[in-house]
This record gives C-alpha cells, sequence and structure tokens, in this order.
C-alpha cells in the first residue's frame, strides 16, 4: 500500500468523499478571498463577518430560504454597522468591530435557543464536515461557483482596490461599489465555510492560505494559484487525517494549513525565520 | 490664458466638519504648461485636488475640469492622479509593469485584460521613465525614486489629458527628480495639463512654468520669479522671515529666499 492509497481510502466511502469535495470547494474559495483580504489589512473583518452571519443563518432556517441569502443580508448589515459606529462616534474600528459582530453573534446564539430542535449550534460553531448531505453539497458547489467566478473576472480590478483604491477612483471606477463587491463575497463565501470548519474556524481559512502565499511570492498572481492550491492540499490531508485518528475534520483541517504556514515562515530559504537568524553569521564569516 | 483653461474653480470653498481647508479659492488652470502648486502641510494643496477629482465636494463655489463637472472628466478618464508616496503599500506585491498597466483599466472591458495597444502603451511608459529593464521587478525591490517613476510612468499610460501630482519629488534622488520633471515638462509642451504640488522651492523655477502659493485661501499666482519674492513667501506662510526654524515643516526650512531666487 503507497502513500497515496492510504491517503486516498477513506474517500472510498460515499460520505467521505462528499465530505472532502465540500471541503475542498470552500477552502479554495476562502483562499483566493484570503490573499485579497491579508492584502488590504481585512483579515478582522473576515472574521467579524464570519460571525455575524449567525442571526442571518438562523433566520433564513426559520423561513425556509437558502442559508445565503440570510448570510449575505447579515453579513452586509454588520459591515454596515461597523461603518456607523465608527464614523458617528469616538470609538476606533478595532472596537467597532467588536462591538457589532460579537453583538450579532449573540443574537445568533439566542436565536438558536429558541428555535426548535433542527439547528445544532455545536455544527454551526464548530462545523459538521461529515454531515454534508448531497444537498449541503449541491448548495455548497453552487455557491461556491458563484463567489469564485465574480473573483476570478473581477480580480484586477480587487488588485487595484487593495493596492490604491484612490487610483482606482481617479480612474473612474468606484472603490465603495468594489468594496462592496468583496465585502458580499466574504458573506456569501463565508456561510459557505461555516457549514464545513464553523464560525470559529473559518476565519483561519478567510486567512492562512493567502497569508502563506504571501510568504513564498512577490506577485499577487502568483498568490492567486498558490494559495488555493496549499488550501485544496490541506483538505485531503486533514480530511484523511481526521479519518485515520479519529479527531475532529474542521480542527484537522485548520492545523494542516496552519504547519503548512509555520513551516514556510521558518523555513523558507531566504525570507524565512531560520534564514534571517542564520544570515548575519553567514555575512560576518 | 483664462480663455482656455482646463481647470477652472470658481470662488470653492471646501470643510471638513467645522475646518475650513479651502476658503474661497478662484484659479484657472491652462494646458501646455507645468503649474506647481505650493504650501504647506495643512494648506490645502490635497484638498484641491479633491476637489478636481470630485472625490471632495466644495461647500460654495464650482469646479469645472476640461469644460465639464469634475465627475465627468475623471469617468472618462481624462485626469490622472498620481498619489503621494505614503497613500500606498510599498511593498505590495505586484511587478512595475502590473502598476503601469493600472493606468490603462478605465480602457478596457470587465475583466481589464490588456490588448496589443495596452502593451505598447505600457512599454512606452516604462522607456519613459527609464525602468525598461526593471519591468518585471516587484515593486518592494525599487528604491524610493525608482517607484515614484513607476507612478508617473502609470499616470503616462493613462494617456490623460489632466496630471495632478502630489509631491512628486517628495524624499527622491536626484537622478528620478530630474527625469520626473523633463518628463512633466515634455508632457505639458505636447499639450496636457500638468499640475504639481511641491514644497521644493529651491528648484522651482526649473520646474514650473508658473507658481500658486496656497494658504487654505489662494495667496500668490504668478511666475515663479515673481511668487517667490520673499515678502510673497512671507505673506503666504503668515511668518515674518527668519522665524524660529523650529516653527514646523520642511518648507519653514526651505523657504531661504536667496536660494528660492536662484
Amino acid at each position: 500500500m503507497t502513500w497515496l492509497d492510504l491517503l486516498l481510502e477513506p474517500f472510498t466511502y460515499e460520505f467521505m468523499l462528499r465530505a472532502l469535495a465540500a471541503t475542498t470547494i470552500a477552502a479554495v474559495v476562502c483562499a483566493v478571498l484570503s490573499c485579497w483580504l491579508v492584502l488590504i489589512g481585512w483579515s478582522l473583518m473576515g472574521d467579524a463577518v464570519a460571525h455575524a452571519v449567525l442571526p442571518g443563518v438562523v433566520l433564513a432556517y426559520l423561513l425556509g430560504a437558502p442559508f445565503a441569502i440570510g448570510a449575505l443580508v447579515f453579513g452586509l448589515l454588520a459591515v454596515l454597522l461597523i461603518g456607523v459606529v465608527r464614523d458617528t462616534s469616538r470609538i476606533k474600528e478595532d472596537a467597532a468591530i467588536g462591538i457589532v459582530f460579537t453583538s450579532l453573534f449573540a443574537l445568533g446564539i439566542v436565536l438558536v435557543s429558541i428555535t426548535p430542535s433542527q439547528i445544532d449550534l455545536g455544527h454551526i460553531v464548530f462545523g459538521n464536515i461529515l454531515g454534508v448531505g448531497p444537498t449541503d453539497l449541491l448548495q455548497i458547489a453552487i455557491i461556491g461557483a458563484i463567489a469564485l467566478t465574480l473573483l476570478i473576472v473581477k480580480r484586477r480590478d480587487l488588485t487595484l482596490f487593495a493596492f490604491d483604491p484612490a487610483h482606482a477612483h481617479s480612474i473612474g471606477l468606484s472603490p465603495r461599489r468594489l468594496s462592496a463587491l468583496l465585502l458580499g463575497l466574504l458573506a456569501l463565501t463565508a456561510v459557505v465555510g461555516l457549514q464545513i470548519v464553523g464560525v470559529v474556524l473559518v476565519v483561519a481559512l478567510l486567512i492562512i492560505p493567502g497569508a502563506t502565499a504571501r510568504l513564498l511570492t512577490d506577485r499577487i498572481q502568483r498568490m492567486l494559484v498558490i494559495a488555493p492550491l496549499i488550501a485544496a492540499a490541506s483538505s485531503l490531508v486533514g480530511v484523511a487525517t481526521s479519518y485515520y485518528l479519529d479527531v475532529a475534520s474542521g480542527g484537522a483541517v485548520v492545523v494542516v494549513n496552519a504547519i503548512v504556514f509555520f513551516t514556510v515562515y521558518l523555513l523558507h530559504p531566504t525570507r524565512g525565520l531560520a534564514a534571517r537568524i542564520r544570515r548575519p553569521l553567514t555575512s560576518a564569516a | 490664458m483664462s480663455a482656455t483653461a482646463s481647470i477652472r474653480l470658481d470662488s470653492v470653498t471646501v470643510r471638513y466638519g467645522a475646518v475650513t481647508a479651502l476658503d474661497d479659492v478662484t484659479l484657472a488652470v491652462a494646458p501646455t504648461a507645468v503649474t506647481a502648486l505650493v504650501g504647506m502641510n495643512g494648506a490645502g494643496k490635497s484638498t484641491l485636488f479633491g476637489a478636481i477629482t470630485g472625490r471632495l465636494r466644495p461647500r460654495r463655489g464650482r469646479v469645472e475640469v476640461l469644460g465639464g463637472a469634475p465627475d465627468a472628466a475623471r469617468r472618462a478618464g481624462r485626469v490622472a492622479v498620481m498619489p503621494q508616496s505614503d497613500g500606498v503599500d510599498p511593498d505590495f506585491p505586484l511587478t512595475v509593469a502590473d502598476v503601469i498597466a493600472q493606468g490603462r483599466y478605465g480602457r478596457l472591458g470587465v475583466t481589464r485584460r490588456l490588448r496589443a495597444a495596452d502593451r505598447d502603451a505600457v512599454a512606452d511608459a516604462l522607456a519613459r521613465v527609464q525602468l525598461s529593464d526593471l519591468a518585471n521587478r516587484p515593486i518592494g525591490a525599487l528604491s524610493g525614486g525608482q517607484r515614484r517613476r513607476v507612478f508617473v510612468a502609470r499616470a503616462l499610460a493613462q494617456q490623460a489629458d489632466v496630471l495632478l501630482l502630489d509631491e512628486p519629488y517628495a524624499g527622491v534622488d536626484v537622478v528620478s527628480e530630474r527625469l520626473i520633471a523633463d518628463v512633466l515638462a515634455d508632457l505639458a509642451a505636447a499639450g496636457a495639463t500638468v499640475l504639481v504640488s511641491t514644497h521644493d522651492l529651491a528648484t522651482l523655477p526649473d520646474r514650473a512654468d508658473r507658481v500658486v502659493l496656497l494658504a487654505r485661501r489662494l495667496v500668490a499666482d504668478g511666475p515663479p520669479d515673481e511668487v517667490l519674492a520673499p515678502e510673497v513667501l512671507a505673506r503666504a506662510f503668515g511668518l515674518p522671515r527668519d522665524t524660529d526654524p523650529a516653527s514646523d515643516t520642511d518648507l519653514t526650512r526651505d523657504v531661504d529666499p536667496g536660494e528660492a531666487r536662484a
């Protein structure tokens, strides 16, 4: 039995294959988005939106509407509220983010607790990779495809927005619209990721792959390829590991992503921490 | 001159809340000349640029760019703006050619894919700022002066009729400074309207055809040798000459009348 066989064996089970497909789709979309979030400095915004969509998801469930719509409404509401609190009071942005997302998340928890049984808070908070059914997978695939298509088509505009919004404005683009697009896609992506790894860990998928890619290259075009590749590979290894070790799948996927990040951070041949520490010694020699 | 002005401000007042950043400024800027906008930090230079691009709405007065509203000129891609050096992340993962290509985005389709004509414009802009060899270098690997030249090249690639450059010479090496000044002079000679904000009074006479002194209000306006006379400068900055040099900003240090006239 080769390593590859070992890696792929769990996926002879249909539920495992479904789990892998859903995880990979969610991780890849999050990874592409993470490149811009990391460059703009919006990591915390990713965290906020991921938490803030909870009441939207619960309300959508109660009304029988698609989760994505509830998530979108509350994700954008959160962003709007953060902006309003920041701009119309003496509260700074980090505090405004903290206030808004915890308030909405708390509202979500309260709504869950008064909702007749079916919603399992544990699944929303920590994800439920192995419980992904065929309809869930279809929904994840559709939302993922929409988000990914928009991100790819508008990638140059998003990069310009991240780099120099004033120039974007001066050549007739609308930075406000581009920021709304990015935040809307963030809300959509958060709802996909949240079904897989849960509200708490979706942030990891929205930050780590982009950060790892940033350490590996000086070109955003390459980041946009490297980040999803790392995320997809980490999904495969993470889900397979969780099968053999019988550990939480969402946690395993994020741990693998983190191991990749810290390996690069420490061991990158020129920019890694080890190389930085060694350099003064070798140059002195 | 005013009959053919490409930028026209008519009694423009801009406020941020209770703070008046520009107070009743009337100004007409003509094409085929480099006009320098001189003033201390907080004198309203960036605010004036904001009013010209339509980013800021005047509380009172009217702004006209290329015979129409600022927004119309901007949406048509006819106004190029070069940001201050601290306005962008200098280590952003883009190459020199990537950044210059952004000057073309306004003309491109939804995915902003470059066509042959756009690649030519990028190559031409690269050559004019003498960075052709560094086209594929990440901007984080450039010197400050080279990076300024990249942004000048982006404005060139845009082929705009009006160029607004915010402190293009701040913290720039001598070679880059001369190169940028030459490029701007060529552009003006070819018919563009070039408006440059600067506090580099020492070399201003060589760099500009006209100097506008701004201290929230318009203080002086004319050829460099008239406007840079010591009495005018003293009035502009509200200080008697030879005051305490500790009274802040690069500008007060640069206001050495002998040097300014040289």
